[in-house]
């Protein structure tokens, strides 16, 4: 669209000029700002006021929102087709059609008002802010209700199914959910909100963790107020760092540290470190002779006793400081002393150890052979009967050979020792069970078994039910209600492996398999402490000690982890 | 006035600042080392009541400056307990999350009130800077008295324009009718100069600043044909220059007004989305309890 603008000014003596310009584009503004086509100043007029496009026959002319202009001096409009001869009038200022010369689409006269106020003037520019798009109260409503809607509303009323994680009421998660949780439940927070404006109930923890213990058993639980609190009180979720267990020792000491006398009569605890942690006791086994048909069995009872008072009641003889004297006893392989670990293999818990058995730890050295004669034959271990019944054989079997009484070319005599000894002329059964009689004596009273074990002699003629040996049973775990990391301390302060051990464990100077070789708690506290120090490496209650005991002994007044408290409480009431 | 912002009755609201603050760390720091600190402990509670209750009070600051005739305190005094009070906030608020932050509905209140407290303080800033630069700019005049000389100058070189020859007149008519001052959100705020003008030779060309205009007449003076014409063009000239001064003024002026309003426009609307994350922060707490 090509338009003329015949701009025409009047001079100062009366008479009009007039300056051409020619208008080339889509649509012609007009308006107080600088940048329209044509500006107009004066009041009233808005910064983009009007624009005028080509119609058919002339032109049209729309007006801004609030802006109008007056055509042909009548009512104001805001919309008009335009035609020559139309006029428009703008605070003043005229703009006429006439008849567009050759080569324009339009033509119009303009006649600027140029008396124009200075306020006027001034108002046609956009000096403020306020005067632009920029706004408060919309966008302040408009935010408002943004934030509810798509933080409350439409995760609450919408389903989440049909919903993207960051619309549903994932949003409302105050923090990360623990791993194993996340795996288990995704982002389903009704898995443990179940009911809105209700806190988590202990029964969707234990819908999954069905094989949690208590801390005690009832009625001690419901008694101490432990009944009544929540699984999250203590297990927080959506917490940083990530961590839902409180291993902070006032969980413990809050309670331990003065504890209730009229409920139980446990030791007070209120941290670790000389003075504020009791003594250890040990749990240990005891074999009580119990009657049964017309004898009697061992029946194995858990004892538990302090450190300074403890007599460990294994039933097996072993004399520490002899197997770790290189002089009296050396590695077959090596010839150098026992190491510990040539007997104690540490399980994969890293904190109990393998069991010790005859076969596996003992018979290498310790050989069950009773015949120089037969030196490939060997007695059975772990039953007595079994024992003289194998003699009894090998005797019978040696009286009845023909070669039996020839003496053995290969030997040599020892001296003061006849080579008829085992010379026999009664009946063969006769002989052995004589021969029989005389190796179990010797098995069970003098060398052989009696090396290792207690043997009861009973007064009995039957060589069967006269040797009974006391059952061995070597306590698996000494501190049950607390936890340890051998592997941890195999490197300790100027010492490793055996040396670690021995920092702890006396052994070499251990004479009877009585002895306890457990430290007590003055041990730890030399390296360890509650609080954290340069010196001291810190400890907390739940490093050694779990809060819900294992399932085993849970709910277990005569189990082995409650006899510690028993003994506990035998010694404060002392 | 401005200094007296932060000075108020010999800095009543800084010693109230420093209390909130010592008092919210010294709750904070009373956390039991059974949990980590967070906003569910009973310190977490105090300290995000606290902040929720503050919030309040300080939205409030909006309606207490619009209500005039209120005879509760002085708004100068409320808006310096406005701007100390809100500061403590942050430090009350980042306490009672204990800085845990993700990507959910109670870090989106943290974020906004956030936004609201920078806003404020960059509104701080040009309250106590900016009216000293507006009142030195404006030189003892107002806005309105220096449009009013512009118009004049306005005048006075249009009619001096219309002494010259044909080129002159254009160029100069049109850069009057084409001085921008103001105009879009970037203009007012940068003072960005979008003026133009136009040339029988050349058409329209940038006129930042009037500097191509004063260029192009005072060029033409050796060129003048008439002694007359000299005369015009030199009075022409010295006008144009009055008009640069003037225009510089007036855009500076501009640009310091729209700084000192422009952060309102988040300032308020941010607050009134605080308002509501706030809400949606504590009613989806205790949904999901």
């Amino acid at each position: 669209m090509q338009i003329l603008i015949r701009e025409v000014t009047k001079t100062s003596d009366g008479r009009s000029e007039f300056r051409d310009r020619e208008f080339d584009g889509d649509a012609l503004t007009i308006g107080a700002a600088p940048d329209q086509s044509i500006q107009v100043i004066g009041h009233g007029v808005i910064g983009h006021h009007a624009t005028l496009t080509k119609s058919r026959d002339g032109l049209n002319l729309r007006c801004e929102r609030g802006a109008k202009v007056q055509i042909d001096e009548d009512a104001e409009v805001s919309r008009a087709r335009l035609s020559v001869g139309n006029t428009i009038d703008i605070a003043g200022s005229r703009l006429t059609l006439f008849d567009a010369p050759a080569g324009f689409d339009a033509a119009l006269t303009l006649e600027i008002n140029t008396d124009v106020e200075a306020s006027d003037f001034e108002a046609a520019f956009v000096t403020d802010l306020e005067q632009t798009w920029l706004g408060k109260r919309s966008p302040a409503w408009w935010l408002t209700l943004a934030v509810i809607a798509l933080g409350l509303l439409i995760p609450w009323y919408l389903p989440r199914d049909s919903l993207p994680e960051f619309m549903s009421d994932a949003l409302w998660s105050s923090g990360p959910l623990l791993p194993a949780h996340s795996v288990a439940i995704g982002n389903d927070c009704r898995a443990c909100h179940k009911e809105p404006f209700r806190r988590v109930r202990d029964t969707e923890c234990v819908s999954c963790h069905a094989s949690m213990t208590d801390h005690a058993s009832e009625p001690l639980l419901s008694e101490v107020g432990l009944a009544e609190i929540r699984c999250a009180a203590c297990h927080k979720e959506h917490n940083e760092p990530i961590h839902m267990t409180i291993t902070a020792d006032a969980l413990c000491t809050d309670c331990h540290g003065e504890p209730d006398w009229s409920h139980n009569q446990l030791a007070a605890v209120s941290g670790f470190g000389p003075m504020v942690h009791p003594s250890f006791a040990v749990d240990l086994l005891v074999a009580e002779p119990v009657a049964r048909g017309t004898g009697f069995v061992y029946d194995w009872k858990p004892q538990t006793s302090f450190l300074d008072e403890a007599v460990d009641q294994s039933n097996l003889k072993y004399p520490h400081d002899v197997h770790l004297d290189v002089d009296k006893v050396q590695n077959l392989s090596t010839g150098e002393a026992l190491d510990c670990h040539d007997c104690h293999t540490l399980s994969p818990d890293d904190e109990h150890f393998e069991t010790i058995t005859m076969e596996r730890h003992c018979r290498s050295c310790h050989d069950l052979k009773f015949d120089r004669r037969a030196p490939d034959r060997e007695l059975p271990h772990g039953d007595p009967a079994e024992v003289v019944l194998t003699m009894e054989g090998h005797y019978t079997r040696m009286y009845a050979d023909p070669n039996a009484g020839k003496p053995d070319r290969d030997r040599r005599r020892l001296p003061g020792r006849s080579v008829d000894r085992d010379r026999c002329t009664d009946p063969i059964h006769i002989c052995a069970q004589r021969r029989t009689a005389q190796e179990a004596e010797n098995q069970f009273t003098k060398r052989g078994c009696v090396t290792c074990h207690e043997v009861t002699v009973h007064d009995s003629d039957d060589l069967l039910a006269r040797y009974q040996v006391v059952p061995v049973r070597l306590t698996p775990d000494f501190f049950v209600v607390a936890d340890f990391d051998h592997r941890a301390h195999l490197t300790q302060e100027g010492a490793s492996g055996d040396a670690a051990c021995r920092l702890c464990h006396g052994a070499e100077e251990s004479t009877s398999s009585q002895d306890v070789l457990m430290p007590d708690v003055d041990q730890c506290t030399s390296c360890h402490s509650d609080h954290r120090s340069n010196q001291l490496i810190p400890l907390h209650c739940v490093d050694c000690h779990a809060f819900h005991p294992d399932a085993h002994y849970a709910g277990t007044s005569t189990g082995r982890g409650r006899s510690a408290i028993v003994a506990t409480q035998r010694r404060q009431a002392e | 006035m401005f200094d007296n912002l932060l000075r108020f009755r010999n800095f009543r609201y800084f010693w109230w600042f420093l209390v909130t603050v010592v008092v919210g760390c010294l709750l904070y720091a009373s956390h039991s080392s059974t949990e980590p600190p967070n906003g569910g402990t009973w310190q977490g509670y105090v300290l995000g009541t606290w902040a929720a209750l503050l919030i309040v009070l300080l939205a409030l600051l909006g309606f207490r400056k619009r209500s005039y005739r209120s005879r509760l305190g002085t708004t100068q005094g409320w808006t310096s307990a406005h701007v100390y009070l809100g500061i403590a906030l942050w430090f009350l608020a980042t306490l009672h999350c204990a800085a845990q932050f993700g990507w959910n509905v109670h870090t989106l209140a943290y974020a906004l009130m956030c936004l609201v407290i920078l806003s404020g303080l960059f509104g701080v800033y040009t309250y106590l800077n900016y009216p000293r630069r507006m009142t030195a700019n404006r030189t003892g005049s107002n806005r309105s008295e220096l449009f009013a000389e512009l118009y004049e100058l306005n005048r006075e070189g249009a009619d001096l324009a219309r002494h010259c020859a044909a080129d002159i007149q254009t160029a100069v008519l049109s850069s009057i009718e084409r001085t921008a001052v103001g105009g879009s959100i970037p203009a007012q705020l940068t003072g960005r100069d979008g003026s133009r003008f136009e040339t029988l030779e050349n058409g329209a060309k940038r006129n930042t600043d009037q500097e191509a205009v004063i260029e192009y007449v005072s060029s033409r003076i050796p060129k003048a044909e008439k002694r007359a014409e000299v005369a015009y063009l030199q009075d022409l000239l010295a006008i144009l220059c009055r008009r640069q001064a003037i225009l510089r003024r007036l855009r500076q002026d501009v640009r310091f007004q729209g700084w000192l309003k422009a952060w309102l426009y988040v300032h308020v609307p941010v607050t009134a989305a605080t308002v509501a994350a706030l809400a949606v922060h504590i009613v989806t707490t205790f949904i999901y309890w």
